[in-house]
């Protein structure tokens, strides 16, 4: 067995055991989806314009954001390995006989698949189970678009992929900044806005919309959520799966790179 | 054939400074000050294969820079370092294959997974084979008692259990050398004894070499065969605990329990402190003969009980580091 593989399979063992957090995230993310629903629901009540996405299409874009939120690269930021070049923690990550870029990799990407197990999986419980019995169903996410299917479930590979690059991206700028403090406040105004978890991406002016689609941020969710309503052609969703995959390679070659450099000019302070 | 050789090490850290207050602060968002701090400077020496090192000195000396660059963490400004015929930051990971290491203000294992997962996982990272694994977590459980604290989580276990579980870990994959930054510090007394027991154990059986940092003194003693005193570097004194003795001129501590309350004439070159009958005599042995001591504690008092020591390794290393303070 691959030592990354056993990492990431620890990590997902140690995250399986945190169920009350996963609970109450799950309901957080619940309570907010509503409130973002209400608030574009209003929007749409109050505009006259023809709106570029049907009031049900919306829903169900804004719930797979609230279902992918545990996994984009915003949630668990601030958790314990981001501050381990900080306190010193890396000096034992690079005793191990493994790439110092693999070991966080496969440790986010294990907790980023515990997320989607236990977190994504109980929001959607609630909101294919519980919103229909409850009497809530015309606020609910519609099914997904069975035709899309085989490039929904690339894509949403892709968008975990993807998260989880950018979330060890955002570590390894602890080489230079030392805390990824500053880094993770970025990213996550970054993320929100070219992600379309703010706004829908269809909302953007053409200007904006044009930079979003060349930025890899809406390859976490928009992409992904796109192809489930089915609002995307055959050669979008391809055009979506390139885009992601490319973003990928590219953010993990770069994060490579950060870690090799910093690595040299690491100086680990105190005891 | 030396097992590690290091010479001519040279490491300098640039540390920012920030002056105090609001206006310090200020200032710091414009323009940052920096210092250089010399951490190493010229430092060489040798470790022979099994042997136990010591390697000692004031806080801020160097030692832990010396154990991160011999470990491949960190890579130093200039000079050598051969371990095991590699240069560490050369190939870390082939390197770090062969070493354990143990940094006793920091944990390798998972906070919230029982000890064995973490030592599975170490298995899988290293690649050791199934009957290799078994049989070295034998032998730790053995020396070390494991058994019962491999199913709790790590944040359940005490700081000399969870130890005893990071010496452990270290060891899973056999490696040659064995590198300990502060093994012992903040534990018991029964667990400190416990973690000594266990090097001295472990290096007669496998022939591991060990270098050793600490400010613990007893650990020096009881364990290490040779010492090596850093200050501000630069190697101050490298022997055996006789030589470090013997270099410093260490002294004697008579204790003599009297009756009678005449005044003790003091011999010269004697510090001699009395409470309540009890006589303290702290003497140099090449200068002053003890006889002389004690024939003139029994020109007034009579003798009840005496004993001699050596005066406390704490006290010899706070002198030779007084002496080469900069």
């Amino acid at each position: 067995m691959s030592p990354y593989w056993a990492l990431f399979r620890t990590e997902f063992q140690q995250y399986l055991q945190y169920r009350i957090a996963a609970v109450a995230g799950a309901l957080t993310n619940i309570a907010f989806g509503f409130f973002r629903l209400f608030l574009l629901t209003a929007f749409y009540r109050a505009a006259d314009a023809v709106q570029p996405m049907a009031l049900p299409d919306l829903y169900s874009y804004l719930w797979m954001g609230q279902v992918l939120f545990s996994v984009m690269p915003i949630t668990g930021l601030f958790g314990p390995d981001a501050e381990e070049i900080r306190s010193g923690a890396v000096a034992y990550r690079l005793t191990r006989p493994v790439s110092l870029y693999g070991f966080y990799f496969a440790r986010v990407l294990g907790q980023k698949v515990t997320a989607l197990c236990t977190r994504s999986a109980i929001q959607l419980a609630v909101i294919f189970l519980v919103l229909p019995l409850v009497g809530l169903s015309r606020y609910g996410m519609r099914p997904p678009d069975v035709a899309m299917l085989p490039f929904l479930v690339p894509s949403l590979l892709l968008a975990m992929l993807l998260s989880a690059a950018m979330h060890t991206f955002v570590y390894m700028t602890g080489f230079w900044t030392i805390s990824t403090r500053g880094s993770t406040s970025i990213s996550y105004a970054v993320i929100s806005l070219f992600s379309g978890l703010l706004v829908p991406l269809v909302f953007f002016p053409p200007g904006l919309r044009a930079v979003a689609d060349i930025l890899p941020f809406r390859g976490i969710y928009d992409t992904t959520a796109m192809i489930y309503n089915g609002a995307s052609s055959v050669s979008q969703a391809l055009g979506g799966l390139v885009h992601q995959g490319a973003w990928f390679a590219g953010i993990v070659l770069l994060g490579l790179a950060l870690a090799r450099r910093g690595t040299l000019r690491l100086e680990i302070a105190g005891g | 054939m030396p097992c590690i050789s290091v010479s001519g090490l040279e490491k300098t850290y640039r540390i920012s400074l920030r002056g105090s207050g609001l206006g310090g602060a200020l200032k710091g968002l414009v323009k940052r000050e920096y210092r250089e701090i010399r951490a190493l400077h010229d430092l060489s020496f040798t470790v022979e294969a099994g042997e136990i090192l010591g390697y000692i000195g004031p806080n801020g000396a160097g030692k832990s820079t010396t154990i991160k660059i011999m470990s491949g963490i960190m890579k130093p400004d200039a000079g050598e370092c051969l371990v095991a015929g590699m240069v560490p930051w050369q190939n870390r990971i082939a390197h770090v294959r062969r070493i354990g290491v143990v940094f006793g203000q920091r944990t390798q294992l998972w906070w919230d997974l029982p000890a064995l997962e973490s030592f599975r996982l170490l298995q899988k990272m290293y690649g050791v084979a199934d009957a290799e694994f078994d049989r070295n977590l034998d032998e730790l459980d053995d020396l070390l008692g494991l058994s019962p604290l491999l199913p709790i989580p790590v944040r359940q276990l005490s700081l000399g259990q969870r130890m005893r579980c990071e010496l452990a870990a270290s060891l899973l994959h056999s490696p040659a050398i064995l590198f300990l930054d502060e093994p012992t510090i903040g534990l018991d007394a029964e667990a400190k004894i416990a973690v000594r027991h266990f090097v001295r154990e472990y290096n007669r059986r496998r022939g591991v070499t060990v270098i050793l940092t600490t400010h613990d003194m007893d650990d020096i003693e009881e364990l290490s065969h040779r010492i090596l005193v850093l200050r501000d570097g630069e190697l101050i004194y490298r022997g055996d605990v006789e030589g470090l003795r013997a270099a410093t001129g260490a002294k004697r501590q008579l204790t003599i329990d009297t009756v009678g309350d005449g005044e003790v004439p003091r011999p010269a070159d004697v510090e001699m402190q009395e409470s309540g009958g009890k006589l303290s005599c702290l003497y140099d042995p090449r200068v002053t003969d003890i006889n002389e001591i004690i024939a003139s504690v029994t020109t007034t008092r009579r003798i009840v009980d005496l004993m001699s020591t050596w005066e406390p390794i704490e006290e010899i290393v706070a002198r030779l580091y007084r002496e080469h303070a900069r």
